[in-house]
């Protein structure tokens, strides 16, 4: 108890009892022993009002035997400070005090802090514990040790749930136990409110060799669906026995020099998983949920049949292979599509010719297989030829479609993409599905490849067209914008080093479609040289927009 | 919403140990507690706001910290702690601002959780969280000259967390 949570009677009984200790110490006689009564007078003459004024009236009173006009003595400052004097001494010279007993600062800073009411002491304690808006500031363990310092602390803590809404588990070596008890700790303090915890995974080996690490992510969201079943909404897992839904998203490179891998594993109590790795997902559900994602990156590469035991969960596989560490070829590719069939984007890049056509058995009898990626992209090394494998899939499902390489230089003509795009198309019809979003072409031959031909596939869906280093023509760009079969639904294209198109030819387009489409967007840079005229003229046309390279100052020695 | 009457308009505080102050209506409104009670009285100019929690000098201190920030926007209604922004640094006038003696800081904190002034609570709270961050719970005691009182049940769950925590 301190002299702040007592009450009035009590303190004032308390002050009569200083002010004779006071006039004891001063004449010398030895009227109280106990040392709480001079720390008392000590404490309140520094916290200063109210209890300091209580504790000077209360000695001008045992003064002046009872004379209540405190306010009206001119003097009384000066006799009660003569008074007071032994007690204020400490205070300006530490080293000398005697009688009584000068509290240290650390003494002092803990009156104070035990003093604040236990709301306040828990918004000081909100501050030094990470969160899921900010994981980064504090340590992940702040709760922990904040409810280690006493039991008063500990009650605290363990009852403000928002201490408890985010933190960062290590397992070492595949040892689990450590994290499952500290998940329930979390969990469980948290309360109601949304909780996210990150569980990273280091490893002195390669653990795809051993146990795989979904498996051991599915230990973690067991121990917190078993000590939060409340927080359960997804009524697939309703049954803790069975398998946890939970997704993974790999991502593979080898952009430093070396190949390097980075595995997530997400699960959300609602069932709303994410999309990126990066943020809390935003789920649209009303009640609270717990996400629990992990993290394991490694010097590796992404080896299908060591990941085998990620068919289920697999949904996400980025494999960026500049280096050429993994060597994919159609054939893989396709292997990897079957072996995952949850994949919902795959991103990867071919390198690799194969020697022969894909097997029989990679088919489906009509010749192509259907896959339910969402997005796929694909890229290749110049003079690949991925027909083969364009020919061997259709995407019902997919938004989202990425191309990037040069083709050969001795095809005439290319229709594999066009091929696919009917094919998925035609599978569309049959299905529910809003049908491709985006498009993008890197290093495509509009002549060898049609174009038009594979935009009459999807003219009804497409929203965003990107043309990256692509040969087209004037032409071709205003039969896609134009004809009666253009892009009705197209809000953005972007032309990026398109050498052929010019800024004139753009202005002409742009103003006979402003009344069909009225919200298209149209952003260039790096095409045709414009001359000054033209870019004027450009910049005064409406939802058309320059890139840089448009304003570089010519160099005047040419 | 405030009127350009409003921000002409004086308003009087009576601390604790009697003291009146008269400041403008937009630097005592920073309070939500003021704003509510000035509410309350309507528009009469000469009733005095008595404060019964605060004493003059730290109502003084707390009015130089309104006065600073008078412009600044309206506090959100209450949000949920995870939506507030979450940074623990303290901008460079609050910082110097906070720079006073214990005693002060947490006669600060008492105040603006009585008038229910959200930002310069948190500036507070900030600048004691920052004393407590990062601290073992030895450090915390020593610190705070805090009494280790678990009970023997309670030392031997703290010693089982540190061996699940060790490490990790």
């Amino acid at each position: 108890m301190t002299v702040f949570s007592v009450p009035l009677a009590v303190l004032e009984y308390l002050c009569i009892i200083c002010a004779q200790r006071i006039r004891a110490v001063v004449h010398g006689r030895e009227v109280l022993q106990a040392e709480i009564f001079e720390e008392c007078i000590v404490i309140m003459l520094w916290v200063e009002c109210p209890f300091a004024l209580l504790l000077r009236m209360t000695l001008y009173f045992s003064i002046h035997d009872g004379d209540d006009d405190y306010f009206t003595h001119a003097h009384h400052p000066d006799e009660v400070d003569t008074l007071l004097t032994p007690f204020l001494e400490p205070r300006r010279k530490p080293s000398s005090c005697t009688v009584p007993q000068c509290p240290s600062k650390n003494e002092l800073l803990g009156h104070l802090l035990s003093s604040l009411p236990d709301e306040l002491l828990a918004e000081i304690f909100s501050w030094c514990c990470p969160s899921i808006s900010d994981q980064d500031t504090s340590l992940a363990f702040a709760a922990l040790l904040l409810s280690q310092v006493s039991s008063r602390w500990r009650r605290i803590a363990h009852s403000t749930p928002r201490l408890w809404n985010y933190t960062h588990l290590i397992v070492h070596d595949r040892d689990v136990k450590a994290v499952l008890n500290l998940l329930r700790i979390w969990t469980t303090h948290a309360g109601a409110l949304d909780v996210l915890i990150d569980i990273e995974f280091h490893e002195r080996w390669n653990y795809p060799d051993s146990a795989p690490l979904p498996e051991l992510f599915q230990q973690c969201v067991r121990a917190v669906q078993k000590s939060r079943p409340d927080r359960i909404h997804c009524a697939v897992n309703t049954n803790l026995d069975t398998a946890v839904d939970i997704v993974t998203h790999i991502w593979s490179g080898d952009s430093y020099g070396y190949p390097w891998l980075e595995e997530w594993n997400f699960w959300s109590s609602d069932g709303c998983y994410f999309t990126s790795r990066d943020e809390f997902s935003n789920s649209t559900s009303t009640s609270s949920r717990i996400e629990i994602r992990s993290s394991y990156c490694t010097p590796n590469f992404f080896a299908p049949n060591s990941y085998q035991a990620y068919a289920d969960s697999l949904s996400y596989l980025c494999i960026e292979d500049d280096d050429h560490w993994q060597f994919l070829g159609c054939k893989s590719t396709l292997q990897i599509l079957i072996n995952f069939p949850n994949l919902l984007h795959l991103k990867v890049h071919l390198c690799l010719e194969d020697e022969d056509e894909l097997a029989p058995v990679l088919l489906f009898p009509n010749g192509r297989r259907p896959f339910n990626l969402i997005s796929f992209s694909l890229s290749f090394t110049d003079g690949l030829d991925i027909g083969l494998l364009l020919d061997a899939l259709a995407m019902p499902s997919l938004r989202e479609l990425e191309l990037d390489g040069l083709l050969t230089a001795d095809v005439e003509r290319w229709p594999h993409l066009e091929n696919f795009l009917a094919a998925s198309t035609l599978s569309t019809r049959d299905v529910q599905n809003p049908g491709l979003h985006q498009l993008r072409l890197v290093n495509f031959d509009c002549f060898h490849v049609d174009l038009l031909g594979c935009l009459q596939h999807c003219s009804s869906t497409l929203e965003k067209l990107e043309l990256d280093t692509c040969i087209l023509s004037d032409l071709i760009l205003t039969s896609m914008l134009t004809s009666a079969q253009r892009l009705r639904r197209l809000e953005s294209l972007v032309l990026l080093s398109c050498n052929e198109i010019s800024l004139s030819q753009l202005i002409s387009i742009m103003y006979s479609v402003q009344c069909t489409s009225p919200d298209l967007q149209v952003y260039v840079n790096d095409c045709k040289a414009p001359s000054l005229s033209e870019r004027e003229a450009a910049l005064q046309t409406a939802n058309l927009f320059l890139g840089p390279q448009y304003f570089v100052t010519e160099d005047p020695d040419g | 919403m405030s009127t350009t009457e409003d921000k002409t308009r004086k308003v009087k505080l009576v601390t604790s140990d009697n003291e009146e102050f008269e400041v403008d209506w937009e630097v005592a409104t920073r309070s939500v507690l003021i704003k509510h009670m000035l509410e309350d009285i309507g528009e009469s100019e000469e009733q005095a706001i008595p404060l019964p929690n605060v004493t003059a000098n730290v109502l003084k201190k707390v009015l130089e910290w309104c006065e600073h920030h008078r412009k600044d926007p309206e506090p959100a209604p209450e949000s949920s702690d995870d939506n507030r922004k979450r940074t623990l640094e303290i901008g460079d006038w609050d910082a110097k601002f906070i720079q006073v003696d214990q005693e002060m800081l947490f006669e600060i904190i008492l105040a603006a959780n009585y008038l229910d002034i959200k930002a310069l609570l948190d500036v507070g709270c900030k600048t004691v969280a920052n004393m407590i961050k990062g601290k073992q719970p030895e450090e915390i005691r020593k610190m705070f000259n805090i009494v280790n009182d678990f009970t023997p049940e309670e030392e031997a769950q703290i010693k089982k967390e540190n061996e699940w925590a060790e490490d990790r």
